[in-house]
């Protein structure tokens, strides 16, 4: 065969240029390998459901320690119910706009002096915090009123989100409230003797493999140590001083992520409760499960029915460790980890914490700190605080509250821009996945410095004060919302 | 998708495979009719330039396609930078010795 200018065109060119065509075609084919995996929704973190435990896929065994990585620097107490800031806020609520009707015991003009007892103590030793209490309910009155310029744009987030929350309150509410003392309410139920398992380790596998089938993405299993049980209020029980119940011997710890576009397009679009709804079903059902193989069996669940503090649970379980930001931060869904327990007498083998780098991360990301609306989040090289025996993060849980009876949503849903921007709840794609375990394995850090200055530089976010309402921000969003929670895009408007 | 799951992504890295095999099986002519003096090592280091473009390439196409445009248009800036200055050293190393023999 011969070209136009009468040179031959052989065997071998015809292989070279082949060749050399097959070079580009490959390079083209990558480049839409990877634009498919970038859009694929089974790498969103742990949506890739795999009934079976699939996606706890991080090998956890090569970062086992002995000691848990929260600091213990001091002497322990447990949290106690007015450190709890829905526990604090009910009770002003109470006093506000009593339930008999009757006029209120307290009221905005007034003081902490004003406030009965432990309310009072509570508040003359954390000075600023009634004063924020006072902001965070104004703003949810303008929250309010702004409801109804925003009510269109935001319906089908709402809706979304009501339907997510229906489940967990009231009567109907699964699972039910504990009803009597633990000793008690934890044991109602049981239909046969306790089976006796072949081994604690029999006994953590088939729980670990149950949990899944019930759409835990992540579970783990820890002891229930007395320092994390909450103090002066049990659930069944009422206000009460107790010691932990002796029959709480370990804990079934749960996680799953939030839907994964709705996240992505917090703080408006998202909601806490699609996690919640999910989380209340399967420890329900871990509860009823176990129950029915003769063992005594309690949830914890959110938004605020638990009786133990989770993330130290979970970082016991060696699901995680915490975050500058609070939240437990695991290999496999980030900070978009949502916890739930069930606390149990089964004999279970107890999985081993694990270290896989965040606190040298954290120190130097700082990301979260810089995207939180309210700056709840601190910007220190170390955690400045020490919380109850325990040198760790902490946030300013009021100042966050007050952001949550801001933006723009029907009523105090959350913000969770701070799970959203964390570097480590990227998705589940290659990119992310090499970089997240390359940096895991890297001892050096060096690894994570170059990944977050890219994170950083490449990375568009808008800021702050962007995600409040008009005149302080411009309602943004950390990433464009989902089609299918747009109201333009369902509905006439005109 | 059923199709596509069973048989579109299959067919497709199959045939990626037979652009792999065809760009190698070509190569040595290349060689051969530069009058590059190839050894191992020459060889060694090509494949992993190439290597390294395919994965800036899927890199910043996988950042577009989650959304993050403006993350990927910067990591393919960066990395294709990266790759073209690599690939003009790798060039010089590969000629500089087959330019020396020939003198």
């Amino acid at each position: 065969m011969a070209d136009r200018s009468g040179k031959k065109f052989n065997r071998r060119d015809f292989i070279k240029y082949s060749g050399l065509a097959g070079a580009a075609l490959s390079l083209g084919g990558i480049a839409g390998a990877g634009y498919l995996s970038g859009r694929n929704k089974a790498t969103h973190t742990g949506w890739g459901r795999d009934a079976y435990g699939g996606n706890q896929y991080f090998n956890r065994a090569a970062f086992r320690v002995h000691r848990p990585t929260y600091q213990k620097v001091g002497p322990v107490r447990r949290i106690t119910y007015l450190e709890n800031i829905f526990n604090r806020n009910g009770e002003l609520y109470r006093l506000m706009f009593p339930r008999d009707g009757s006029s209120p015991q307290w009221t905005l003009k007034q003081g902490v002096s004003d406030l009965p007892g432990p309310l009072r103590d509570y508040y003359q030793s954390h000075p600023g915090s009634l004063q924020e209490f006072k902001k965070a309910f104004r703003r949810g009155q303008q929250q309010k009123k702004n409801w109804k310029k925003y009510k269109t744009r935001y319906l089908l987030a709402s809706a979304w989100s009501a339907a997510h929350e229906s489940p967990l309150h009231g009567k109907g509410a699964f699972p039910s409230e504990p009803e009597g003392p633990p000793e008690e309410s934890d044991f109602k139920g049981i239909t046969t003797e306790a089976y006796s398992l072949k081994s604690p380790g029999h006994g953590s596998r088939l729980i670990k493999k149950i949990a899944h089938t019930f759409g835990a993405t992540l579970v783990g299993i820890a002891p229930v140590r007395e320092q994390w049980v909450y103090q002066g209020y049990l659930r069944g029980v009422g206000k009460t001083q107790f010691n932990k119940p002796p029959h709480w011997k370990h804990a079934v710890v749960v996680a799953i992520p939030h839907e994964w576009d709705s996240l992505y397009a917090n703080p408006v679009y998202g909601t806490s409760y699609d996690a919640y709804s999910m989380l209340n079903f399967i420890a329900g059902k871990l509860e009823v499960f176990l129950k029915h193989l003769g063992y005594a069996a309690r949830p914890h669940v959110p938004p605020t029915d638990y009786d133990i503090a989770m993330p130290p649970l979970a970082i016991d379980a060696g699901l995680g460790e915490q975050g500058r930001h609070g939240i437990l931060i695991t290999p496999e869904l980030g900070a978009n980890t949502r916890l739930a327990a069930v606390t149990t007498n089964m004999p279970l083998e107890e999985d081993h914490p694990i270290d896989f780098g965040v606190a040298e991360f954290c120190r130097k990301c700082k990301i979260c700190a810089d995207q939180c609306p309210s700056g709840a989040i601190s910007s220190a090289e170390k955690p400045p605080d020490v919380i109850r025996g325990y040198r760790r993060w902490a946030i300013n849980q009021d100042k966050c509250f007050t952001i949550w009876n801001t933006v723009a949503t029907q009523h105090p849903r959350g913000c969770r821009v701070c799970l959203a921007v964390c570097p480590y709840s990227r998705k589940n794609n290659w990119v992310h996945r090499l970089a997240k375990d390359v940096d895991a394995y890297d001892p050096t850090g060096t690894f994570s410095s170059a990944m977050l200055t890219m994170q950083k530089s490449f990375f568009s976010y808008p800021g702050g004060a962007q995600y409040l309402p008009p005149p302080n921000g411009t309602n943004a969003v950390y990433q464009k919302p989902p089609q299918w929670l747009k109201t333009e895009e369902w509905f006439n408007l005109d | 998708m059923f199709i596509i799951d069973l048989f579109l992504k299959p067919v497709f890295w199959i045939i990626m495979g037979m652009l792999y095999l065809i760009m190698i099986y070509s190569a040595r002519y290349w060689a051969q009719d530069l009058n590059l003096q190839m050894n191992w090592w020459k060889w060694l280091l090509s494949a992993a330039w190439f290597i390294l473009l395919s994965l800036s390439l899927a890199g910043g196409m996988t950042l577009i396609g989650e959304g993050e445009t403006q993350a990927g248009l910067y990591f393919l800036g960066l990395f294709l930078l990266i790759d073209i200055i690599l690939g003009v050293g790798l060039w010089r190393l590969i000629t500089m010795k087959s330019k020396k023999k020939r003198v």
